[in-house]
């Protein structure tokens, strides 16, 4: 199998460019991370990244205390179902399911009312953004615990991450009363200045620190995509034993390169932190076999059953070929499909978890 | 957004220079682009008859206004504001580029803010 996380034999020309070749960065930065280098580092308008070449990369250095992995978190997150829905801005057609599902989530873009628009094919930054305080006072939060995915659009993470003090951001949200938050979900792309990859895992952390100073718990995300990137977050998780969940936005990720990097990079933290365990959100649930023996270690969160449900979709599990049916249905409520879907996806990842235990059981008796 | 190998088209950002230290520092071309720039905008295509959806159009500045040309014909006229815009954003060094669009039974110039 191909290894995603390991570095190209060569640096490209932009590559040789990168200042993180010349070991400026050094040590948290290795030099050789710069190999995976295939865009410029040019980039004087700040174009979503910060690179190498910024002349103010003091400043968002500095704003984040260093780029090294060394914000000590002490968040103790109690134990996670393996599945956890997640529910949109239209919590009004959303029915109580918390006797089935103690936890629920949200996501940023759900919990603000402004903040970024779609005007001419782009999303476009607003001035101001709020939140929606009383939002978790929908009776479809009742008894439950409440998770917050800081993750969404660049324009709208960035933008938040930028005002944060101007609209007590991380106070906010604990008053709304979320059990825990992720950490933002900072981009990291191929291709891109390693600085900035760098840079954007240490603003993820400092927002989970953020979080835990207003009093929140948070469950920090991790983004890494080599074996350099893999290695600090596995540092920073021995280095942090309360922490026993990591989150990861897998919402972008569809094509089976992409989805096999972001398995590997999963699975070799797993591997190396035995402690640890991933709460993975949006990860296409068809490939869900990729994570193979550390499957009782990945908890899923997604929110396509509601999805589901509002276009009069009932989703069915079909256990004799494994599936989830998808029917059309407009004789019930969408709350009751609503309630109906996530509780089929739910049945559904038991049963594949389950059958996946089972062989790799049998597997290992069978070897030995 | 993500991780992965490419970013979407519609979700690009300017990052801006921290707010709690911004103060100190005196707005570089970036901070200005971010303030000024907008990502993206339509021009409405008044003259339909060569318009070919995707295929790229360019701006040019006649008399203090810039004009939307395919191929040598006149397609539309930008407002005052939006080729003050564009003229700013010129100076500070950002482009735009322009395609084709064809949305809600209407033709549009969509011009792509290119940093």
């Amino acid at each position: 199998m191909q290894d995603f996380l390991e570095l190209p034999n060569n640096p490209s020309l932009f590559a040789l460019s990168c200042d993180v070749i010349k070991g400026k960065f050094e040590p948290v930065i290795k030099a050789e991370e710069a190999y995976q280098v295939s865009k410029t580092c040019e980039n004087p308008f700040r174009k979503n990244i910060v690179t190498c070449k910024d002349i103010r990369l003091s400043v968002f250095v500095d704003e984040v205390q260093g780029l090294d992995l060394d914000t000590e978190l002490q968040t103790v997150c109690q134990e996670l179902p393996f599945y956890i829905p997640v529910f949109d801005k239209n919590v009004k057609a959303i029915p109580n399911i918390s006797k089935e599902f103690p936890f629920v989530a949200l996501s940023l873009n759900d919990i603000t009312s402004s903040g970024i628009i779609h005007k001419a094919g782009c999303l476009h930054e607003e001035k101001s953004v709020a939140l929606k305080g009383m939002m978790l006072q929908t009776p479809c939060f009742k008894n439950s615990k409440i998770i917050l995915f800081s993750s969404g659009a660049d324009n709208l993470i960035e933008s938040v991450w930028y005002k944060r003090d101007d609209i007590k951001f991380f106070n906010r949200i604990a008053k709304m009363g979320f059990y825990a938050a992720t950490g933002f979900n900072f981009s990291l792309f191929v291709g891109e200045c390693s600085f900035s990859h760098a840079l954007n895992m240490k603003r993820s952390l400092a927002s989970s620190s953020l979080y835990e100073q207003a009093g929140v718990l948070t469950i920090p995300h991790m983004y890494a995509l080599n074996k350099f990137q893999v290695a600090r977050w596995c540092a920073w998780l021995k280095s942090n034993p309360s922490v026993s969940y990591f989150t990861v936005n897998c919402q972008i990720q569809r094509s089976k390169q992409e989805i096999a990097q972001v398995v590997q990079a999963i699975r070799s933290i797993l591997k190396s932190v035995p402690s640890v365990h991933v709460l993975v959100h949006g990860f296409p649930i068809d490939k869900i076999k990729a994570f193979e023996n550390d499957i009782l270690r990945v908890h899923f969160a997604d929110m396509l059953p509601l999805k589901k449900a509002f276009n009069y979709r009932r989703m069915v599990f079909d256990a004799q070929n494994v599936k989830l049916r998808i029917t059309h249905d407009d004789s019930v409520s969408i709350a009751e499909l609503v309630a109906h879907n996530f509780s089929e996806k739910r049945m559904y990842i038991d049963y594949v978890r389950k059958q996946m235990i089972v062989n790799y059981k049998l597997q290992a008796k069978s070897v030995a | 957004m993500g991780s992965g190998k490419k970013r979407k088209d519609n979700d690009q950002v300017i990052i801006r220079i921290p707010k709690a230290i911004e103060s100190n520092i005196p707005a570089d071309s970036g901070e200005q682009a971010a303030e000024i720039c907008k990502p993206s905008f339509d021009v409405v295509i008044t003259n339909k008859a060569f318009t070919i959806k995707n295929v790229s159009v360019e701006l040019v500045l006649i008399d203090s206004r810039y004009r939307v040309y395919l191929s040598g014909t006149e397609l539309a006229k930008l407002t005052d504001r939006q080729s003050s815009m564009i003229i700013k954003c010129g100076e500070l060094g950002v482009k735009y580029k322009g395609s084709i669009v064809e949305e809600k039974g209407e033709t549009y110039a969509r011009f792509l803010r290119v940093a």
